[in-house]
Protein backbone atom coordinates (compact mmCIF):
# COMPACT_ATOMS: atom_id res chain seq x y z
CA UNK A 1 0.00 0.00 0.00
CA UNK A 2 3.00 2.58 0.86
CA UNK A 3 3.84 2.17 -3.12
CA UNK A 4 0.19 3.73 -3.51
CA UNK A 5 0.58 6.63 -1.22
CA UNK A 6 2.60 9.04 -3.24
CA UNK A 7 0.35 8.52 -6.47
CA UNK A 8 -2.83 8.93 -3.81
CA UNK A 9 -1.89 12.24 -2.97
CA UNK A 10 -1.18 13.79 -5.94
CA UNK A 11 -4.49 11.92 -7.28
CA UNK A 12 -6.13 13.95 -4.40
CA UNK A 13 -4.69 16.70 -5.20
CA UNK A 14 -5.25 17.45 -8.52
CA UNK A 15 -9.00 16.52 -7.41
CA UNK A 16 -9.60 19.06 -5.33
CA UNK A 17 -8.66 21.08 -8.18
CA UNK A 18 -11.20 20.36 -10.35
CA UNK A 19 -13.78 22.35 -10.39
CA UNK A 20 -17.28 21.28 -7.99
CA UNK A 21 -20.16 23.84 -8.64
CA UNK A 22 -22.11 21.30 -10.51
CA UNK A 23 -24.71 20.51 -13.22
CA UNK A 24 -24.92 16.82 -13.18
CA UNK A 25 -24.99 13.92 -11.28
CA UNK A 26 -22.18 11.29 -11.86
CA UNK A 27 -22.28 7.88 -10.80
CA UNK A 28 -20.31 5.07 -9.72
CA UNK A 29 -18.38 5.52 -13.15
CA UNK A 30 -17.35 8.94 -11.51
CA UNK A 31 -13.78 7.38 -11.14
CA UNK A 32 -13.10 6.47 -14.13
CA UNK A 33 -14.63 9.35 -15.54
CA UNK A 34 -12.41 12.15 -12.77
CA UNK A 35 -8.70 10.01 -13.90
CA UNK A 36 -9.97 10.55 -17.47
CA UNK A 37 -10.21 13.72 -17.58
CA UNK A 38 -6.59 13.92 -15.76
CA UNK A 39 -4.70 11.49 -18.31
CA UNK A 40 -6.55 13.14 -21.15
CA UNK A 41 -5.11 16.67 -20.02
CA UNK A 42 -1.44 15.23 -19.94
CA UNK A 43 -1.42 13.24 -22.53
CA UNK A 44 -3.45 15.60 -24.73
CA UNK A 45 -0.98 18.14 -23.51
CA UNK A 46 1.42 16.04 -24.21
CA UNK A 47 0.54 15.10 -27.77
CA UNK A 48 0.34 19.07 -28.62
CA UNK A 49 3.75 19.44 -27.66
CA UNK A 50 5.29 16.60 -29.90
CA UNK A 51 2.94 18.01 -32.80
CA UNK A 52 4.19 21.58 -32.44
CA UNK A 53 7.88 20.28 -32.14
CA UNK A 54 7.38 18.65 -35.25
CA UNK A 55 6.07 21.72 -36.87
CA UNK A 56 9.17 23.85 -36.04
CA UNK A 57 11.54 21.26 -36.69
CA UNK A 58 10.01 20.63 -40.11
CA UNK A 59 10.03 24.00 -40.64
CA UNK A 60 13.75 24.84 -39.39
CA UNK A 61 15.00 21.43 -41.92
CA UNK A 62 13.20 23.70 -44.51
CA UNK A 63 14.64 26.93 -43.90
CA UNK A 64 18.21 25.75 -42.85
CA UNK A 65 18.11 23.31 -45.92
CA UNK A 66 20.17 24.36 -48.67
CA UNK A 67 19.22 25.39 -52.22
CA UNK A 68 18.29 21.87 -54.44
CA UNK A 69 21.84 21.65 -57.10
CA UNK A 70 20.87 23.25 -60.08
CA UNK A 71 19.55 21.46 -62.62
CA UNK A 72 22.98 20.12 -64.26
CA UNK A 73 22.93 18.61 -68.04
CA UNK B 1 -37.75 -7.10 -23.00
CA UNK B 2 -41.23 -4.92 -23.30
CA UNK B 3 -41.15 -5.75 -27.32
CA UNK B 4 -44.41 -6.80 -29.45
CA UNK B 5 -42.14 -9.64 -31.58
CA UNK B 6 -44.00 -11.03 -34.99
CA UNK B 7 -44.58 -14.44 -34.34
CA UNK B 8 -41.81 -15.93 -36.53
CA UNK B 9 -38.77 -13.43 -35.22
CA UNK B 10 -36.76 -14.27 -32.14
CA UNK B 11 -34.83 -11.81 -29.75
CA UNK B 12 -31.59 -13.00 -29.60
CA UNK B 13 -30.98 -13.10 -25.95
CA UNK B 14 -27.80 -11.18 -25.86
CA UNK B 15 -29.23 -8.26 -27.33
CA UNK B 16 -31.03 -5.98 -24.99
CA UNK B 17 -28.70 -3.66 -23.27
CA UNK B 18 -28.31 -1.27 -25.85
CA UNK B 19 -31.62 1.01 -26.65
CA UNK B 20 -30.26 1.57 -30.35
CA UNK B 21 -31.28 -1.77 -31.64
CA UNK B 22 -30.88 -5.32 -31.49
CA UNK B 23 -30.69 -8.58 -33.21
CA UNK B 24 -33.52 -11.25 -34.27
CA UNK B 25 -33.22 -14.57 -35.98
CA UNK B 26 -35.94 -14.92 -38.42
CA UNK B 27 -35.91 -17.98 -41.05
CA UNK B 28 -32.75 -18.72 -39.66
CA UNK B 29 -30.77 -15.80 -40.81
CA UNK B 30 -29.54 -12.82 -38.75
CA UNK B 31 -31.00 -9.24 -38.77
CA UNK B 32 -30.68 -6.32 -36.32
CA UNK B 33 -33.38 -3.73 -36.27
CA UNK B 34 -31.88 -0.22 -35.93
CA UNK B 35 -34.20 1.95 -33.66
CA UNK B 36 -35.75 5.51 -34.23
CA UNK B 37 -33.76 6.92 -30.99
CA UNK B 38 -30.80 5.53 -32.63
CA UNK B 39 -31.09 7.27 -36.54
CA UNK B 40 -28.81 10.53 -36.49
CA UNK B 41 -26.40 8.23 -35.32
CA UNK B 42 -27.08 5.74 -38.39
CA UNK B 43 -27.12 7.92 -40.70
CA UNK B 44 -24.11 9.90 -39.43
CA UNK B 45 -22.20 6.78 -39.59
CA UNK B 46 -22.78 6.48 -43.18
CA UNK B 47 -23.15 10.86 -44.25
CA UNK B 48 -19.57 11.13 -42.57
CA UNK B 49 -18.17 8.38 -44.69
CA UNK B 50 -16.84 6.16 -41.70
CA UNK B 51 -19.12 3.13 -42.29
CA UNK B 52 -16.95 3.07 -45.94
CA UNK B 53 -13.43 3.52 -44.36
CA UNK B 54 -14.76 0.89 -41.60
CA UNK B 55 -15.52 -1.70 -43.76
CA UNK B 56 -12.75 -1.45 -46.45
CA UNK B 57 -10.22 -1.69 -43.71
CA UNK B 58 -11.79 -5.10 -42.59
CA UNK B 59 -12.72 -3.09 -39.51
CA UNK B 60 -16.16 -3.50 -39.34
CA UNK B 61 -18.60 -6.06 -40.11
CA UNK B 62 -20.72 -5.06 -43.33
CA UNK B 63 -24.46 -5.06 -43.83
CA UNK B 64 -27.26 -4.47 -46.24
CA UNK B 65 -30.31 -2.39 -45.40
CA UNK B 66 -33.30 -4.66 -46.37
CA UNK B 67 -37.05 -4.64 -46.82
CA UNK B 68 -37.91 -6.24 -44.03
CA UNK B 69 -40.55 -6.01 -41.77
CA UNK B 70 -39.66 -4.83 -38.49
CA UNK B 71 -40.21 -7.41 -35.30
CA UNK B 72 -40.62 -4.28 -33.19
CA UNK B 73 -42.43 -1.90 -35.75
CA UNK B 74 -43.12 1.43 -32.77
CA UNK B 75 -39.62 1.45 -32.44
CA UNK B 76 -37.98 0.70 -35.67
CA UNK B 77 -36.15 3.04 -38.26
CA UNK B 78 -34.69 0.21 -40.16
CA UNK B 79 -33.34 -3.45 -40.48
CA UNK B 80 -30.65 -4.57 -41.71
CA UNK B 81 -28.69 -7.51 -42.59
CA UNK B 82 -25.36 -8.23 -41.31
CA UNK B 83 -22.44 -10.63 -42.75
CA UNK B 84 -22.53 -13.91 -41.15
CA UNK B 85 -19.93 -14.65 -38.96
CA UNK B 86 -19.16 -18.65 -39.14
CA UNK B 87 -18.33 -19.21 -35.56
CA UNK B 88 -18.83 -17.27 -32.93
CA UNK B 89 -15.81 -17.24 -30.13
CA UNK B 90 -15.48 -14.98 -26.99
CA UNK B 91 -12.74 -13.59 -25.34
CA UNK B 92 -12.38 -16.06 -22.49
CA UNK B 93 -11.85 -18.31 -25.61
CA UNK B 94 -8.92 -16.43 -26.89
CA UNK B 95 -5.22 -16.83 -26.75
CA UNK B 96 -2.98 -13.56 -25.63
CA UNK B 97 -2.70 -12.73 -29.05
CA UNK B 98 -6.03 -12.59 -30.21
CA UNK B 99 -7.27 -10.42 -26.86
CA UNK B 100 -4.24 -7.65 -28.20
CA UNK B 101 -5.62 -8.12 -31.19
CA UNK B 102 -8.88 -7.20 -30.60
CA UNK B 103 -8.19 -4.19 -28.37
CA UNK B 104 -6.07 -2.62 -30.97
CA UNK B 105 -8.43 -3.42 -33.63
CA UNK B 106 -10.78 -1.10 -30.86
CA UNK B 107 -8.62 1.73 -30.50
CA UNK B 108 -7.83 1.49 -34.30
CA UNK B 109 -11.67 2.10 -34.81
CA UNK B 110 -12.13 4.70 -32.28
CA UNK B 111 -8.93 6.76 -33.65
CA UNK B 112 -10.65 6.40 -37.47
CA UNK B 113 -13.74 7.10 -36.21
CA UNK B 114 -12.73 10.88 -34.43
CA UNK B 115 -11.64 11.41 -38.05
CA UNK B 116 -15.33 10.78 -39.00
CA UNK B 117 -16.86 12.83 -36.48
CA UNK B 118 -17.75 9.91 -34.43
CA UNK B 119 -16.74 8.00 -31.39
CA UNK B 120 -17.30 4.30 -29.82
CA UNK B 121 -20.03 4.36 -27.12
CA UNK B 122 -19.19 1.06 -26.23
CA UNK B 123 -15.82 -0.93 -26.43
CA UNK B 124 -16.92 -4.01 -25.17
CA UNK B 125 -14.10 -7.46 -26.17
CA UNK B 126 -17.64 -9.18 -27.01
CA UNK B 127 -18.39 -6.80 -29.81
CA UNK B 128 -15.15 -8.20 -31.56
CA UNK B 129 -15.33 -11.06 -33.18
CA UNK B 130 -13.03 -12.64 -35.75
CA UNK B 131 -13.39 -13.23 -39.17
CA UNK B 132 -11.49 -14.03 -41.85
CA UNK B 133 -8.51 -14.53 -39.01
CA UNK B 134 -8.97 -10.54 -38.54
CA UNK B 135 -10.67 -8.94 -35.65
CA UNK B 136 -13.88 -7.31 -36.90
CA UNK B 137 -16.24 -4.91 -35.02
CA UNK B 138 -19.91 -6.24 -35.37
CA UNK B 139 -21.73 -3.95 -33.56
CA UNK B 140 -22.69 -1.83 -36.26
CA UNK B 141 -24.21 0.49 -33.31
CA UNK B 142 -21.74 1.01 -31.10
CA UNK B 143 -21.13 5.03 -32.56
CA UNK B 144 -22.37 8.07 -31.43
CA UNK B 145 -21.81 11.16 -33.09
CA UNK B 146 -18.63 12.67 -31.19
CA UNK B 147 -19.43 14.91 -28.52
CA UNK B 148 -16.23 16.59 -26.82
CA UNK B 149 -16.57 14.64 -23.31
CA UNK B 150 -14.75 11.54 -21.72
CA UNK B 151 -14.63 8.63 -23.43
CA UNK B 152 -17.53 6.71 -22.23
CA UNK B 153 -16.19 3.28 -22.86
CA UNK B 154 -12.94 4.03 -21.41
CA UNK B 155 -13.53 2.31 -18.24
CA UNK B 156 -15.30 -0.56 -20.19
CA UNK B 157 -12.13 -1.07 -22.44
CA UNK B 158 -9.77 -0.88 -19.55
CA UNK B 159 -11.26 -3.80 -17.90
CA UNK B 160 -12.72 -5.77 -20.96
CA UNK B 161 -9.08 -5.48 -22.59
CA UNK B 162 -6.23 -3.77 -20.42
CA UNK B 163 -6.55 -5.84 -17.26
CA UNK B 164 -6.79 -9.38 -18.49
CA UNK B 165 -4.06 -8.46 -21.04
CA UNK B 166 -1.51 -7.09 -18.36
CA UNK B 167 -2.70 -10.18 -16.01
CA UNK B 168 -1.39 -12.88 -18.84
CA UNK B 169 1.01 -10.71 -19.64
CA UNK B 170 2.74 -10.21 -15.76
CA UNK B 171 1.42 -12.84 -14.15
CA UNK B 172 0.01 -15.93 -15.60
CA UNK B 173 -1.40 -17.85 -18.75
CA UNK B 174 -4.26 -19.20 -16.08
CA UNK B 175 -5.57 -15.72 -15.69
CA UNK B 176 -6.71 -15.93 -19.09
CA UNK B 177 -10.30 -17.10 -18.72
CA UNK B 178 -11.18 -14.44 -15.75
CA UNK B 179 -13.37 -13.09 -17.63
CA UNK B 180 -15.23 -15.91 -17.95
CA UNK B 181 -15.81 -14.70 -14.09
CA UNK B 182 -16.45 -11.23 -14.97
CA UNK B 183 -18.25 -10.93 -17.81
CA UNK B 184 -18.32 -7.12 -17.73
CA UNK B 185 -14.53 -7.45 -17.58
CA UNK B 186 -12.05 -7.87 -14.97
CA UNK B 187 -12.75 -5.50 -11.80
CA UNK B 188 -9.81 -2.60 -11.71
CA UNK B 189 -9.75 -3.39 -8.13
CA UNK B 190 -8.87 -6.52 -9.03
CA UNK B 191 -6.03 -6.21 -11.68
CA UNK B 192 -4.83 -3.73 -9.45
CA UNK B 193 -4.07 -5.77 -6.46
CA UNK B 194 -2.73 -8.77 -8.20
CA UNK B 195 -0.25 -7.12 -10.86
CA UNK B 196 3.44 -6.57 -9.64
CA UNK B 197 5.10 -3.31 -8.63
CA UNK B 198 6.70 -2.99 -11.66
CA UNK B 199 3.48 -2.12 -13.33
CA UNK B 200 3.24 1.03 -10.97
CA UNK B 201 6.40 1.90 -12.50
CA UNK B 202 5.30 2.69 -16.36
CA UNK B 203 2.89 5.48 -16.67
CA UNK B 204 0.59 4.00 -18.91
CA UNK B 205 -0.09 1.05 -16.63
CA UNK B 206 0.20 3.15 -13.01
CA UNK B 207 -2.52 5.70 -14.45
CA UNK B 208 -4.95 3.25 -16.75
CA UNK B 209 -4.71 0.72 -14.08
CA UNK B 210 -3.77 1.64 -10.82
CA UNK B 211 -4.88 5.05 -10.05
CA UNK B 212 -7.88 4.45 -12.01
CA UNK B 213 -8.81 2.00 -9.24
CA UNK B 214 -7.66 4.27 -6.75
CA UNK B 215 -9.53 6.70 -8.26
CA UNK B 216 -12.51 4.10 -8.50
CA UNK B 217 -12.24 3.60 -4.88
CA UNK B 218 -11.95 7.30 -3.24
CA UNK B 219 -15.16 7.83 -4.94
CA UNK B 220 -16.98 5.07 -5.25
CA UNK B 221 -20.88 5.40 -3.80
CA UNK B 222 -20.17 9.06 -3.15
CA UNK B 223 -22.35 11.47 -4.84
CA UNK B 224 -21.25 14.38 -5.48
CA UNK B 225 -21.51 17.41 -8.13
CA UNK B 226 -19.31 17.83 -10.72
CA UNK B 227 -19.48 20.13 -13.69
CA UNK B 228 -19.72 18.48 -17.37
CA UNK B 229 -16.42 19.08 -18.45
CA UNK B 230 -15.54 19.33 -21.83
CA UNK B 231 -12.50 17.46 -23.14
CA UNK B 232 -9.98 18.64 -26.21
CA UNK B 233 -10.27 16.86 -29.71
CA UNK B 234 -6.35 16.87 -28.85
CA UNK B 235 -6.58 15.13 -25.50
CA UNK B 236 -9.34 12.06 -26.75
CA UNK B 237 -6.76 11.72 -29.26
CA UNK B 238 -3.80 11.58 -26.81
CA UNK B 239 -6.04 8.80 -24.18
CA UNK B 240 -6.57 6.68 -27.53
CA UNK B 241 -2.94 7.04 -28.42
CA UNK B 242 -1.63 6.02 -24.81
CA UNK B 243 -4.28 2.94 -24.58
CA UNK B 244 -2.72 1.90 -27.81
CA UNK B 245 0.65 2.58 -26.76
CA UNK B 246 0.43 0.19 -23.49
CA UNK B 247 -1.66 -2.52 -25.43
CA UNK B 248 0.58 -2.38 -28.39
CA UNK B 249 4.13 -3.18 -25.55
CA UNK B 250 3.06 -6.42 -24.21
CA UNK B 251 4.18 -9.08 -25.29
CA UNK B 252 3.80 -12.93 -24.00
CA UNK B 253 6.88 -14.89 -22.83
CA UNK B 254 6.15 -18.27 -24.42
CA UNK B 255 7.02 -20.70 -22.20
CA UNK B 256 7.61 -24.44 -22.82
CA UNK B 257 4.25 -26.26 -21.39
CA UNK B 258 3.75 -29.81 -22.03
CA UNK B 259 1.49 -29.33 -24.94
CA UNK B 260 3.48 -26.76 -27.14
CA UNK B 261 6.37 -29.56 -27.39
CA UNK B 262 3.41 -32.09 -27.93
CA UNK B 263 4.91 -32.50 -31.82
CA UNK B 264 8.12 -32.64 -30.59
CA UNK B 265 7.77 -35.79 -28.28
CA UNK B 266 5.73 -38.08 -30.49
CA UNK B 267 6.62 -41.78 -30.55
CA UNK B 268 6.48 -42.23 -34.56
CA UNK B 269 8.44 -41.31 -37.17
CA UNK B 270 8.08 -38.76 -39.48
CA UNK B 271 7.01 -40.85 -42.39
CA UNK B 272 4.16 -42.13 -39.75
CA UNK B 273 3.40 -38.64 -38.69
CA UNK B 274 2.57 -37.86 -42.70
CA UNK B 275 0.74 -41.44 -43.37
CA UNK B 276 -1.67 -40.29 -40.57
CA UNK B 277 -2.09 -36.59 -42.43
CA UNK B 278 -2.70 -38.03 -45.90
CA UNK B 279 -5.58 -40.88 -43.89
CA UNK B 280 -6.93 -37.52 -42.67
CA UNK B 281 -7.12 -36.10 -45.64
CA UNK B 282 -8.49 -38.77 -47.38
CA UNK B 283 -11.21 -39.00 -45.04
CA UNK B 284 -11.73 -35.33 -45.25
CA UNK B 285 -11.80 -35.87 -49.10
CA UNK B 286 -14.77 -38.45 -48.26
CA UNK B 287 -16.52 -36.17 -45.78
CA UNK B 288 -16.69 -33.22 -47.93
CA UNK B 289 -17.42 -31.26 -44.41
CA UNK B 290 -18.66 -27.40 -44.15
CA UNK B 291 -17.10 -26.94 -40.82
CA UNK B 292 -14.66 -28.43 -39.06
CA UNK B 293 -14.05 -28.51 -35.17
CA UNK B 294 -10.46 -30.03 -34.53
CA UNK B 295 -10.60 -31.63 -30.44
CA UNK B 296 -7.32 -31.08 -29.59
CA UNK B 297 -5.63 -29.37 -32.29
CA UNK B 298 -2.20 -28.20 -29.90
CA UNK B 299 -0.71 -26.20 -32.63
CA UNK B 300 -3.33 -26.68 -35.42
CA UNK B 301 -1.18 -29.30 -37.79
CA UNK B 302 -4.34 -31.12 -38.88
CA UNK B 303 -6.44 -28.20 -38.27
CA UNK B 304 -4.93 -27.18 -41.33
CA UNK B 305 -5.40 -30.40 -43.52
CA UNK B 306 -8.91 -28.91 -43.35
CA UNK B 307 -8.93 -25.20 -43.35
CA UNK B 308 -6.37 -25.07 -45.99
CA UNK B 309 -9.18 -26.88 -48.43
CA UNK B 310 -11.25 -23.90 -47.50
CA UNK B 311 -13.31 -25.44 -44.85
CA UNK B 312 -13.62 -23.33 -42.19
CA UNK B 313 -11.92 -24.76 -39.06
CA UNK B 314 -11.86 -24.23 -35.28
CA UNK B 315 -8.68 -25.51 -33.58
CA UNK B 316 -9.59 -26.10 -29.93
CA UNK B 317 -6.92 -27.06 -27.19
CA UNK B 318 -6.77 -26.59 -23.59
CA UNK B 319 -3.18 -25.28 -23.72
CA UNK B 320 -3.06 -21.76 -24.19
CA UNK B 321 0.67 -21.54 -25.49
CA UNK B 322 -0.21 -23.96 -28.12
CA UNK B 323 -3.22 -21.82 -28.89
CA UNK B 324 -0.87 -18.73 -29.35
CA UNK B 325 1.54 -20.33 -31.20
CA UNK B 326 -1.18 -21.36 -34.01
CA UNK B 327 -2.92 -17.97 -34.22
CA UNK B 328 0.77 -16.56 -34.53
CA UNK B 329 1.04 -18.77 -37.51
CA UNK B 330 -2.25 -18.35 -38.55
CA UNK B 331 -1.39 -14.01 -38.75
CA UNK B 332 1.97 -14.68 -39.98
CA UNK B 333 0.53 -16.63 -43.01
CA UNK B 334 -2.59 -14.54 -43.57
CA UNK B 335 -4.88 -17.90 -42.78
CA UNK B 336 -8.56 -17.15 -43.56
CA UNK B 337 -10.33 -20.18 -42.82
CA UNK B 338 -8.91 -21.36 -39.00
CA UNK B 339 -9.66 -20.01 -35.75
CA UNK B 340 -7.60 -21.31 -32.88
CA UNK B 341 -9.53 -21.43 -29.17
CA UNK B 342 -8.89 -22.24 -25.71
CA UNK B 343 -11.12 -24.92 -24.35
CA UNK B 344 -11.00 -27.48 -22.51
CA UNK B 345 -12.72 -30.47 -23.34
CA UNK B 346 -13.02 -31.65 -19.81
CA UNK B 347 -14.86 -28.44 -18.74
CA UNK B 348 -16.07 -26.74 -22.21
CA UNK B 349 -17.79 -23.44 -21.89
CA UNK B 350 -21.41 -23.29 -20.53
CA UNK B 351 -23.63 -20.72 -21.31
CA UNK B 352 -23.39 -17.39 -19.36
CA UNK B 353 -24.94 -14.52 -18.72
CA UNK B 354 -28.46 -13.11 -17.80
CA UNK B 355 -30.80 -15.86 -17.28
CA UNK B 356 -27.53 -18.08 -18.98
CA UNK B 357 -28.58 -17.17 -22.36
CA UNK B 358 -26.27 -14.12 -22.82
CA UNK B 359 -23.22 -15.72 -23.95
CA UNK B 360 -23.73 -19.61 -25.32
CA UNK B 361 -22.32 -22.69 -24.86
CA UNK B 362 -19.73 -24.72 -27.05
CA UNK B 363 -22.49 -26.92 -27.88
CA UNK B 364 -25.14 -24.32 -28.52
CA UNK B 365 -22.32 -23.34 -31.52
CA UNK B 366 -22.57 -26.84 -32.90
CA UNK B 367 -22.91 -29.16 -34.38
CA UNK B 368 -20.15 -29.40 -36.70
CA UNK B 369 -20.10 -30.78 -39.78
CA UNK B 370 -17.20 -32.78 -38.86
CA UNK B 371 -15.34 -33.35 -35.77
CA UNK B 372 -11.24 -34.50 -35.80
CA UNK B 373 -10.50 -36.02 -32.46
CA UNK B 374 -6.71 -37.11 -32.83
CA UNK B 375 -4.58 -38.48 -29.86
CA UNK B 376 -7.36 -37.16 -27.50
CA UNK B 377 -9.09 -39.96 -26.63
CA UNK B 378 -6.41 -41.73 -24.39
CA UNK B 379 -6.30 -38.29 -22.17
CA UNK B 380 -9.81 -38.46 -22.12
CA UNK B 381 -10.06 -41.28 -20.99
CA UNK B 382 -7.20 -42.17 -18.74
CA UNK B 383 -5.97 -38.87 -17.28
CA UNK B 384 -9.22 -37.57 -17.03
CA UNK B 385 -11.22 -41.33 -15.93
CA UNK B 386 -13.93 -40.43 -18.95
CA UNK B 387 -15.36 -43.85 -20.04
CA UNK B 388 -15.86 -44.39 -23.58
CA UNK B 389 -19.55 -44.61 -23.50
CA UNK B 390 -19.67 -40.79 -22.21
CA UNK B 391 -16.68 -39.43 -24.46
CA UNK B 392 -19.23 -40.99 -27.56
CA UNK B 393 -21.71 -38.94 -26.15
CA UNK B 394 -20.49 -35.87 -25.83
CA UNK B 395 -18.51 -36.77 -29.22
CA UNK B 396 -22.24 -37.54 -30.46
CA UNK B 397 -23.79 -34.14 -29.20
CA UNK B 398 -20.70 -31.86 -31.57
CA UNK B 399 -20.85 -33.22 -35.06
CA UNK B 400 -22.57 -35.54 -37.88
CA UNK B 401 -18.96 -36.90 -38.74
CA UNK B 402 -16.34 -37.95 -36.36
CA UNK B 403 -12.66 -38.60 -37.17
CA UNK B 404 -10.89 -40.35 -34.29
CA UNK B 405 -7.83 -42.37 -33.55
CA UNK B 406 -7.47 -44.67 -31.38
CA UNK B 407 -4.19 -45.10 -29.20
CA UNK B 408 -3.80 -48.61 -27.32
CA UNK B 409 -2.03 -48.82 -23.82
CA UNK B 410 0.85 -50.18 -25.16
CA UNK B 411 1.85 -47.19 -26.96
CA UNK B 412 4.36 -45.13 -25.01
CA UNK B 413 2.42 -42.03 -25.11
CA UNK B 414 -0.48 -44.16 -23.28
CA UNK B 415 2.39 -45.87 -21.24
CA UNK B 416 3.68 -42.05 -19.71
CA UNK B 417 0.22 -41.52 -18.67
CA UNK B 418 -0.16 -44.68 -16.58
CA UNK B 419 3.01 -44.65 -14.77
CA UNK B 420 2.11 -42.87 -11.84
CA UNK B 421 -1.16 -44.25 -11.48
CA UNK B 422 -2.96 -47.27 -11.06
CA UNK B 423 -4.02 -48.90 -14.40
CA UNK B 424 -8.10 -49.32 -13.69
CA UNK B 425 -9.08 -48.56 -17.34
CA UNK B 426 -9.66 -52.77 -18.16
CA UNK B 427 -12.34 -51.49 -20.45
CA UNK B 428 -9.11 -49.37 -22.08
CA UNK B 429 -9.70 -52.21 -25.31
CA UNK B 430 -10.24 -51.64 -29.15
CA UNK B 431 -13.15 -53.66 -29.20
CA UNK B 432 -14.40 -52.06 -26.07
CA UNK B 433 -13.63 -48.32 -27.82
CA UNK B 434 -15.80 -49.98 -30.90
CA UNK B 435 -18.63 -51.32 -28.98
CA UNK B 436 -19.03 -47.82 -26.74
CA UNK B 437 -18.38 -45.50 -30.05
CA UNK B 438 -20.70 -48.26 -32.58
CA UNK B 439 -23.94 -46.92 -30.02
CA UNK B 440 -23.47 -43.48 -31.11
CA UNK B 441 -21.76 -43.84 -34.26
CA UNK B 442 -21.62 -46.27 -37.73
CA UNK B 443 -18.02 -46.86 -38.20
CA UNK B 444 -17.64 -46.61 -41.93
CA UNK B 445 -13.59 -46.86 -42.52
CA UNK B 446 -10.65 -48.33 -39.91
CA UNK B 447 -7.19 -47.61 -41.15
CA UNK B 448 -4.33 -48.53 -38.81
CA UNK B 449 -1.45 -46.11 -39.26
CA UNK B 450 1.36 -48.19 -40.60
CA UNK B 451 4.47 -48.00 -38.79
CA UNK B 452 2.54 -47.24 -35.22
CA UNK B 453 -0.11 -48.83 -33.02
CA UNK B 454 -2.36 -46.69 -33.67
CA UNK B 455 -5.93 -46.67 -35.73
CA UNK B 456 -7.73 -44.17 -37.29
CA UNK B 457 -11.57 -44.37 -37.81
CA UNK B 458 -13.66 -42.19 -39.61
CA UNK B 459 -17.55 -42.43 -38.47
CA UNK B 460 -21.03 -41.01 -39.01
CA UNK B 461 -22.97 -39.72 -36.42
CA UNK B 462 -26.14 -42.57 -36.28
CA UNK B 463 -28.74 -39.82 -34.86
CA UNK B 464 -29.42 -35.67 -35.21
CA UNK B 465 -26.16 -33.88 -32.88
CA UNK B 466 -28.50 -31.83 -30.88
CA UNK B 467 -27.34 -30.40 -27.65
Amino acid sequence: MKSMFRPAVCLVLVLFLLPVCGYSYIDLGSGSYIIQLIIAGFVGFSLSLRIFWKKIRTRLSKKTKPDGPADVR
Amino acid sequence: MGRQMSDESRTLPSSFRDPSGFLFEREGRLYRQVNGVYRDHYDHLFSSGLYRALTEQGLLIPHEEVDLPPPDPDGAYKVIKPRVVPFISYPYEWCFGQLKDAALATLRIQRTAFDFGMSLKDASAFNIQFIDGRPVLVDTLSFEKLELRPWVAYRQFCQHFLCPLLLVAYKDYALGPLSRIFIDGVPLSLASRLLPFRTRLRPSLATHVHLHALSQKVFSGKKMKVRERKIRPMSLAGLTESLESAVRKLSLPIKKTEWARYYEETNYTPESFERKKKIVEDFLEVMKPKTVWDLGANTGIFSRLASRRGIPTVAFDVDTVAVELNYRECREKNEKNLLPLVMDLTNPTPALGWENRERMSLLERGPADAVLALALLHHLAISNNLPFQRIAGFLGRTCRSLVIEFVPKTDSQVQRLLATREDIFGHYTQPDFEEQFGRVFLIEKTVPVEGTERTLYLMKNRGSPAS
